[in-house]
């Protein structure tokens, strides 16, 4: 059962001499439980996709389903109301919020929601991927990995049905960002979770299930 | 579908820990809206004084705050006059009148006179000050005026000195001893009063139907119905009729509701001046922060929340700016209002000049704070609104810098490296903020020079100028003949230090009445000069 789909996704910049096709047409389905790395080169569109696939960005053209819902049918705050419930987003450059320590951060999409958090839930995460001590910390005083493990916590805390990555391990060194994917393969496969990751290393794309190639805005086989 | 819950804590949260990392933009912003708060006070606090003090000052001129009068009434005529819709019902007995060489000299009378509790404390006091002593009570006590005291020739009175009066009423001639038991000062031009007591009147036999006129003072609002009523229903004896002096009143109300409407209408520059500088400072602070809101809302934070936490941030300022908006322009108050108030030029009716009383009145208050929200609140719908639209990609990449602006065609020159060109250009880049700025200070500046010309010329010179041009002037009283003659002209003319002269000749003529021709002016003249002549006199 398809818990993700796009149809004939257009993103389009500027206009006739300056036309910048980011997208043009891509239709894509993702099945529940999935984990699927999209590839491509730089400007291919990966992150434009992402974007949309998470309600981040509205098309020119084109409609993205989730869980059957047509999400740029909605209105701006019903569309930002689904996304924090629905799906977590791992940016590349982390974007923790700078005035709040690790903790407040994880569960900031929960409280933004009204809902308590699930203290039980939320601390397994926390250990899990090793941040216990640096609960209160604030972010500018976290290294690189450590930003990006809050970012991951952040995004699992909602228990969302669908886990965005764009290039999680972008930022880390070899060992770590290892050791970030193998924590994420773990979480939702636990927590039967989809995983649509972004990244343009071909190791990490052998770790998933299905390999999505784009280039030129278009998905190729 | 949105459960009602408890998202206020973050959003609260969030609010105060972005307020608290903004030190320089919440002191401009908190500056503003004390600036905005202290000129709203400013302004309505003269506006209370002024209208408060002009209503003195005529109340003053006027001598009294009643103006009807009914004289000889009957008893039973008094009660039905407490029944009616008065303001205040007293009256007044003719007690005598002064005889004495230097008055009659001077041409000046003074009156005894008895006032009822209800005429003195509702209807007189009030147009009087420096009130000293008490009304008399016993038989030879009297209060004074100390302008009439003045004419009687007691230039230092004190409490309880001993006066020897001379006066006539309709029994005779007396002369007694009275002890000064009250002294305050009046301000009408018309003759002076001493006040007898009620004793008095017993031992001098006199009474209200027989010496005494009811005296009443009736609101604004429904004059025109009381006196309809009035010379309608009421029942008067024969040769009795009710005397009406509405003039002066009229003219109080409508300079004080002029007056009124301006200072609402410079309110509402100042609010409007108020909201863009305002404005103008939360614009800028939302389009620095737009990464920061741009995040929050990739997180989850839905447009309505960002809106609250912009308007948080202003709602917080502004809990602080105001009450100190309003301190400081109550503080400053005893400095300026007596200097705005003097200047302001309406300050004197013939000798008898405006008192320069400062008064708080909560309307002030209410005022100001409504105003200055009104301001604030106007201020931050559009920032708030700029942070809850936020695209969070844009705002992720970019940092403020606007990524709709169409990209300009291609300009001709490569000078424009300058710094100072940069500059220029850089102004005008973001179209909306360019017009605000401008708009801002035209507006500044243009009030600023406008209140100050206004003021300036405010000047007792202007006024002679307009009104009294001249600075002599020479004139031959009829029935002295002529003696100006062309000789006579010539010496004025040629006296060092006469720049101008002007010859004004003056004959008079005898015209047959022609009622058609005539009677307009005749009843434009009677109506528009304060009199209380009566209908049927001015007709007669």
């Amino acid at each position: 059962m398809s818990i993700l789909e796009t149809h004939n996704l257009k993103k389009y910049y500027g206009q006739q001499d300056n036309l910048v096709k980011a997208l043009d047409g891509v239709s894509i389905k993702v099945n529940e439980n999935e984990f699927i790395a999209i590839v491509g080169t730089s400007g291919s569109g990966k992150s434009t996709l992402l974007n949309m696939i998470g309600g981040l960005d509205r098309p020119t053209e084109g409609n993205v389903i989730v869980a059957g819902n047509d999400i740029f049918k909605m209105s701006d705050e019903e569309l930002t109301v689904f996304r924090r419930r629905n799906v977590g987003f791992v940016f590349q450059n982390y974007n923790l919020v700078p005035i709040l320590n690790v903790y407040e951060n994880i569960v900031l999409p929960i409280e933004l929601d009204g809902t308590k958090p699930d203290k039980d839930y939320i601390d397994s995460i926390i250990k899990t991927l090793g941040l216990e001590s640096k609960i209160t910390s604030m972010p500018s005083n976290l290294s690189g990995g450590q930003q990006q493990r809050v970012a991951i916590a952040r995004a699992l805390a909602t228990k969302p049905s669908i886990i965005l990555a764009d290039e999680p391990t972008g930022n880390l060194d070899s060992k770590t960002g290892m050791d970030v994917l193998g924590l994420m393969k773990l979480t939702s496969q636990k927590f039967n979770q989809t995983m649509v990751m972004i990244t343009h290393n071909e190791e990490i794309a052998q770790l998933a299930d299905r390999i999505i190639h784009i280039e030129d805005g278009k998905v190729v086989n | 579908m949105r459960l009602k819950n408890n998202n206020e804590e973050v959003i609260k949260r969030l609010t105060r820990k972005i307020l608290f990392t903004n030190r320089t933009r919440n002191i401009i912003a908190l500056i503003a809206i004390i600036l905005t708060t202290y000129m709203i006070t400013t302004v309505f606090s003269i506006c209370v004084s002024f209208v408060k003090n002009y209503n003195t000052l005529w109340l003053r001129v006027q001598g009294t705050t009643s103006s009807i009068s009914l004289p000889n009434p009957s008893t039973e005529q008094m009660d039905l006059l407490k029944k009616e819709n008065f303001k205040s019902v007293g009256y007044e007995i003719y007690a005598g009148s002064l005889i004495s060489p230097e008055l009659t000299k001077k041409n000046i009378s003074i009156t005894l006179i008895y006032s009822d509790k209800a005429n003195f404390y509702k209807q007189q006091i009030p147009a009087y000050s420096d009130v000293t002593g008490h009304y008399p009570k016993v038989e030879n006590e009297i209060m004074a005026s100390y302008r009439s005291l003045e004419k009687l020739g007691i230039t230092h009175p004190k409490l309880g000195m001993e006066i020897n009066l001379k006066y006539k009423n309709r029994f005779g001639e007396f002369t007694d001893t009275f002890k000064l038991t009250g002294i305050y000062k009046d301000y009408t031009a018309s003759s002076s009063v001493i006040y007898v007591s009620e004793a008095f009147i017993n031992k001098s036999g006199l009474s209200l139907e027989q010496d005494g006129s009811a005296i009443m003072a009736v609101s604004n609002f429904n004059r025109d119905a009381v006196t309809k009523h009035l010379t309608t229903d009421f029942p008067l004896k024969e040769n009795q009729e009710f005397s009406f002096s509405y003039d002066l009143t009229s003219q109080n109300t409508s300079t004080a509701i002029i007056a009124a409407v301006v200072i609402i209408i410079i309110s509402l520059f100042i609010v409007f001046s108020g909201y863009l500088l305002i404005y103008n400072v939360l614009y800028i602070s939302v389009t620095k922060d737009i990464h920061f809101y741009g995040l929050l809302k990739t997180i989850g934070t839905s447009p309505k929340q960002l809106r609250k936490i912009v308007r948080g941030q202003a709602a917080y300022l502004a809990k602080i700016g105001i009450p100190a908006g309003i301190l400081l322009a109550t503080a400053t108050s005893f400095v300026i209002i007596p200097l705005a108030l003097s200047s302001l030029g309406v300050n004197s009716y013939g000798n008898i000049s405006m008192p320069v009383k400062i008064y708080f009145h909560p309307v002030i208050y209410i005022g100001a704070i409504l105003f200055a929200l009104l301001a604030v609140l106007m201020s931050c719908k559009k920032p708030a609104s700029i942070a809850a639209k936020i695209s969070p990609v844009e705002a992720i990449r970019f940092t403020g810098i606007k990524v709709k602006s169409k990209l300009k065609n291609n300009r001709n020159t490569t000078k424009s490296g300058k710094l100072h060109r940069m500059a220029f250009f850089n102004v005008f880049r973001d179209k909306k903020r360019a017009i605000l700025v401008f708009t801002s200070l035209f507006l500044g500046i243009t009030t600023y020079l406008c209140v100050f010309a206004m003021l300036d010329s405010l000047k007792v010179e202007n006024f002679i100028k307009t009104y009294y041009p001249n600075d002599f002037k020479l004139t031959n009283l009829p029935p002295i003949s002529q003696k100006f003659d062309n000789s006579f002209i010539d010496k004025i003319r040629s006296t060092p230090g006469v720049k101008n002269m002007h010859i004004q000749y003056i004959t008079g003529i005898e015209a047959d009445y022609n009622e058609e021709i005539f009677l307009p002016f005749i009843n434009l003249e009677l109506n528009s000069t304060s009199s209380n002549i009566d209908q049927d006199e001015k007709i007669r």
